[in-house]
């Protein structure tokens, strides 16, 4: 049987997938697909976060997915990009994935026309340049 | 680590006196450590003055590419605006 969930356990939607998109695996445990982010790994590999694909931004087009790591911090939810050095925080985990997006438009808005970075930088926004469109 | 010990305002003022990083004000304040007119880091802190807690603590380290023994120290002073620059460039 293949679970689906939305990231609030009261707001369970059901998303027609195909077969082998998602499924229940071998320890029983499962990963989420939304319309804005699919949950790429169980929950046990980073100490009970989750591992997240971020497919769609607001008024963009992913090339690809950008992924991210969401877990329960103490009082709220953090979502960090796990390419780029941004982070978010909320009072659930789509919450804190809707402000990871903003933090990520905001950032790409910041670096478009910007060319006084360092190489740690450069690259970043090579990164996103080449997945935002 | 030293979580316990700072709030986000006291993140926020470290780094406004000491870095002298200007935060833009949105949801969350945002702001790039400049040096020699190339951005190296970039911070995010969330506003008001709130608890920091242990994996957002550890977010803001790696934003300003510091290990967590590095932004303790930073926030206890002894790391000086020299020393940061020294450990930014050699990245």
């Amino acid at each position: 049987m293949v679970l689906i969930a939305s990231s609030d356990s009261q707001s369970t939607i059901s998303l027609p997938i195909q077969k082998g998109d998602s499924s229940s695996n071998s320890i029983g445990k499962f990963f989420y697909v939304t319309d804005a982010y699919e949950i790429a790994k169980p929950a046990y590999v980073f100490n009970f976060g989750k591992q997240v694909r971020i497919i769609d931004l607001p008024g963009k087009t992913l090339s690809s997915p950008i992924l991210a790591f969401v877990r329960y911090d103490e009082t709220h939810y953090l979502a960090e990009c796990i390419e780029v050095p941004i982070y978010a925080i909320g009072n659930s985990m789509k919450e804190s994935l809707s402000n990871l997006k903003e933090q990520l438009l905001e950032l790409y808005d910041e670096l478009k026309d910007d060319d006084e970075l360092s190489d740690e930088w450069l690259k970043h926004k090579s990164y996103l340049k080449g997945i935002i469109k | 680590m030293k979580n316990a010990q700072y709030n986000t305002k006291d993140v926020k003022d470290r780094c406004e006196t000491k870095l002298g990083i200007e935060f833009r004000d949105g949801k969350e304040f945002n702001g790039w450590y400049t040096l020699n007119g190339k951005k190296y880091s970039r911070i995010t802190v969330p506003k008001g003055k709130k608890h920091i807690p242990m994996g957002t603590y550890k977010s803001m380290a790696r934003q300003l590419n510091l290990t967590v023994s590095q932004f303790d120290e930073f926030l206890d002073c002894p790391l000086t605006k020299d020393r940061y620059n020294y450990i930014i460039q050699r990245l």
